[in-house]
């Protein structure tokens, strides 16, 4: 309903940017860990989506997938033009919840295991995991960012995390 | 390629929401969204009554300044 409102009349834009300004600005701060920077991507990803309003098309997933898509977009372009590496701070917390879905005990080595392991995998793997584990998004709000369907995000994830636990066994096997 | 670094909870870079609300600003994205939006997509001259009207006017100028 706020959605063709604001179709109807971008001034009642406001009341989803209220809405979704918070979780985009996090979503972006985690990847780029600069306050300003973070503010002016934030700034630019709802330009983009006020814009584009008229092409969004509801199918069932969140309204947030399609702004964390754009988001997603708008930092992977920052890393290409600017040719930043992506240092990405992971919680302890989020890298226990890693650890216990790969069946693994916390310990401080474990943790930078899992962590090389993690950079170790392709980006379209790695992606999906911090999706999920560090942004915290549900497989409903992964399946709109990727337009597919929520069993379909689940089995991706999972399939990431099966490649993750392969990595991290290497690893330790090395050491 | 990208690089994960540990770090312990409240020993990081947290922003509050004090500080992320200073960039949060509504009617400056409004403001910038009818700029893009409202510009004219066209070019004057390819209008055809201003390419007239412009025509027009270079036409005058160059008579005004033969008479003078």
């Amino acid at each position: 309903m706020q959605i063709n409102a604001a179709k109807a009349d971008p001034a009642r834009f406001a009341v989803l940017y209220d809405h979704y300004y918070k979780p985009i600005f996090l979503f972006i701060h985690h990847r780029i860990r600069d306050k300003q920077l973070s503010g002016d991507l934030t700034a630019q990803v709802f330009l983009k989506a006020m814009i584009n309003l008229g092409k969004y098309r509801d199918q069932g997933h969140p309204f947030s997938s399609w702004l964390y898509r754009i988001a997603s977009n708008e930092v992977n372009m920052y890393f290409r033009q600017s040719k930043r590496e992506s240092d990405i701070e992971v919680k302890e917390s989020d890298a226990v919840e890693m650890m216990e879905e790969i069946n693994e005990l916390y310990s401080e080595e474990n943790c930078t295991l899992i962590l090389e392991a993690l950079a170790e995998l392709p980006e379209e793997l790695n992606v999906l995991i911090e999706l999920r584990f560090m942004q915290k998004l549900s497989f409903l709000e992964i399946a709109g960012m990727y337009n597919i369907t929520e069993a379909n995000a689940k089995m991706k994830v999972y399939r990431a995390l099966e490649k993750l636990k392969q990595k991290f066994n290497e690893r330790r096997g090395r050491k | 390629m990208k690089k994960y670094k540990l770090h312990k909870e409240n020993s990081g870079q947290q922003i509050s929401d004090e500080e992320m609300m200073k960039y949060k600003d509504f009617s400056r994205l409004k403001h910038q969204y009818d700029t893009v939006t409202k510009r004219p997509k066209k070019p004057l001259y390819k209008n055809p009554y201003m390419f007239f009207v412009l025509v027009l006017i270079i036409l005058l100028a160059l008579l005004l300044a033969g008479e003078l």
